[in-house]
């Protein structure tokens, strides 16, 4: 292994328990359509980069841009991302070798199916079979019916969120450790950007839902703009604004500048009925 | 008066999108017990509370996107039903009508709070946390009170005419400019993660990504990141030996 720079802070279980607690209070209060949750992450990981680099405020920084990155999960479950991003943060922080894009990537692509699978278990399963017991009672006109909805939602989800930190946490610890002592780091960055990069493909036809809603009577023929489009390549406009955005921030235009084209473009799109 | 201000207030802790607002407010069956608390009936509010939520019993938000709000529905569905009186039935019907209405309070909260990421960048730029955290959490909560504390009031006060007024004030292009904001935006937070996602070498994974979602209709993350999951291990596993071999040798020395 190369030399090793041991910065010698290393976190407490307070640390972890604090940074539950932001996120399980903070991660949607700013919740919006440009980064969904990001806020919320960087809310909760922010002290954790001051404590990790003491004395680095450019480390700071750059962990801190680096968790400004669009991020959307199921915030309970979801939590084991937390939980493996402070893992590999504090690593980083001790000198091992990983990289910037590692952490994006595995943050990617963890959150969606992670949400998936969140989003079944707190709001298909959890949520829905509580609910019908306790408006069983309060149909009928009894107290315990919000009183025990209210309990048995705030405790599971605040034992979830923290669970999964933990778990995330204690696993991003040890298989950070195996991984970096088997050479297998590159390997696996690989690995992610893949995964990441299918399912950021996929995100883009599911959370960007724009499409072309213009019609036109030619030669009393109605044409239906979005079917011919649909013949040739289905979801044509959501990867055209993503690959269009991504191109302009890659050209150094401002982000908040991006986000008012699009912004404008939607409002003045829909109004005139081009696109919905 | 002070029961439509009490009624503005609890409509703003409901939607001010933190745990304690979602589980002791947000479900109707919540809502409808605190409404009818403030107008001093909280057995018919919590009745109508519940009867309005088994309209949602399969409510979920992801991704933000709802079909009927939730919040409003149970909220002002219970004060509007309690003030005429009317029966459980009819308060279903109101309620399921203003939350088509009050989606629109949804993605303007969405759309307005969208503008808070780009602050948060400029502070990230100084190594701020303390102002990320406040902008994480102050500037939202006036969203709120504008789009759901104030018309919650006015609701309460004016009753359900005012429901009526409110929708017929926006012009109906207005809307569809504003329904197409929503779907639009998140552009920018994919384009930003491609940005530092995007390998050269690996681009292809995205388009192929895109291309499966687009023409078959797949948009099942968890689905997407085991097929994703596969590739990858395949790739890793066609690359040259020699590769793994120098890391190994690097290591040792």
């Amino acid at each position: 292994m190369a030399e090793k720079v041991e910065t010698g802070v290393a976190l407490t279980p307070k640390d972890i328990e604090m940074a539950t607690l932001r996120w399980w209070l903070m991660s949607h209060l700013s919740y919006n359509y440009q980064r969904m949750q990001a806020g919320g992450f960087a809310s909760m990981i922010g002290p954790i980069m001051q404590k990790l680099y003491p004395d680095k405020p450019e480390e700071v920084i750059a962990g801190l841009k680096r968790h400004m990155m669009f991020f959307n999960t199921e915030p309970r479950w979801g939590a084991v991302i937390h939980g493996i991003t402070i893992a590999l943060e504090e690593q980083k922080a001790k000198g091992e070798d990983i990289s910037e894009e590692t952490i994006i990537d595995l943050k990617s692509s963890l959150m969606g199916p992670l949400a998936g699978i969140g989003d079944t278990i707190s709001g298909a399963l959890y949520k829905p079979v509580l609910l019908g017991i306790c408006l069983g009672w309060a149909s009928t006109g009894s107290f315990l019916g919000p009183l025990v909805f209210a309990i048995g939602m705030l405790g599971y989800d605040y034992t979830i969120t923290r669970l999964s930190i933990r778990k995330g946490y204690q696993l991003g610890t040890t298989a950070v450790t195996t991984i970096l002592e088997g050479g297998l780091f590159k390997k696996l960055t690989t690995f992610f950007s893949i995964m990441g990069l299918f399912v950021l493909g996929i995100m883009v036809c599911k959370f960007i839902t724009v499409d072309v809603a213009l019609q036109t009577v030619v030669a009393g023929k109605k044409i239906v703009f979005k079917e011919l489009f649909d013949q040739i390549v289905p979801k044509a406009l959501p990867l055209a604004l993503t690959i269009v955005s991504w191109r302009a921030i890659m050209k150094g235009y401002r982000v908040i500048n991006v986000l008012l084209c699009l912004f404008a473009f939607a409002l003045i799109g829909g109004a005139l009925g081009i696109i919905k | 008066m002070i029961q439509a201000v009490l009624v503005g207030l609890l409509a703003w802790a409901q939607s001010s999108s933190n745990p304690l607002g979602w589980w002791l407010i947000r479900e109707p069956l919540m809502a409808g017990f605190w409404v009818g608390l403030i107008y001093g009936k909280p057995v018919e509010g919590l009745i109508i509370g519940a009867a309005i939520n088994v309209a949602f019993l399969g409510w979920n938000s992801t991704g933000g996107a709802n079909p009927s709000d939730l919040y409003s529905a149970g909220l002002l569905g219970t004060a509007v039903a309690i003030q005429s009186n009317m029966s459980t039935e009819q308060a279903v019907v109101v309620a399921v009508s203003i939350g088509v209405i009050g989606n629109y309070a949804w993605i303007l909260f969405m759309s307005i709070n969208s503008m808070l990421p780009s602050i948060q960048d400029k502070y990230a730029e100084k190594g701020d946390v303390r102002g990320i955290m406040l902008i994480q959490a102050i500037p939202s909560q006036a969203v709120v009170i504008l789009v759901r504390g104030v018309p919650a009031f006015l609701a309460a006060f004016y009753g359900p005419t005012v429901i009526d007024g409110l929708l017929a004030a926006v012009p109906a292009w207005g809307i569809a400019g504003f329904n197409t904001v929503g779907k639009v935006l998140p552009a920018v937070g994919v384009a930003m993660l491609l940005k530092y996602m995007a390998r050269n070498d690996l681009l292809v994974f995205f388009g192929l990504g895109f291309a499966v979602s687009a023409y078959m209709g797949m948009n099942n993350l968890l689905f997407g990141a085991f097929i994703g999951a596969a590739m990858g291990y395949i790739y890793i596993s066609l690359q040259p030996k020699e590769v793994t071999v120098n890391a190994r040798e690097e290591d040792e020395i």
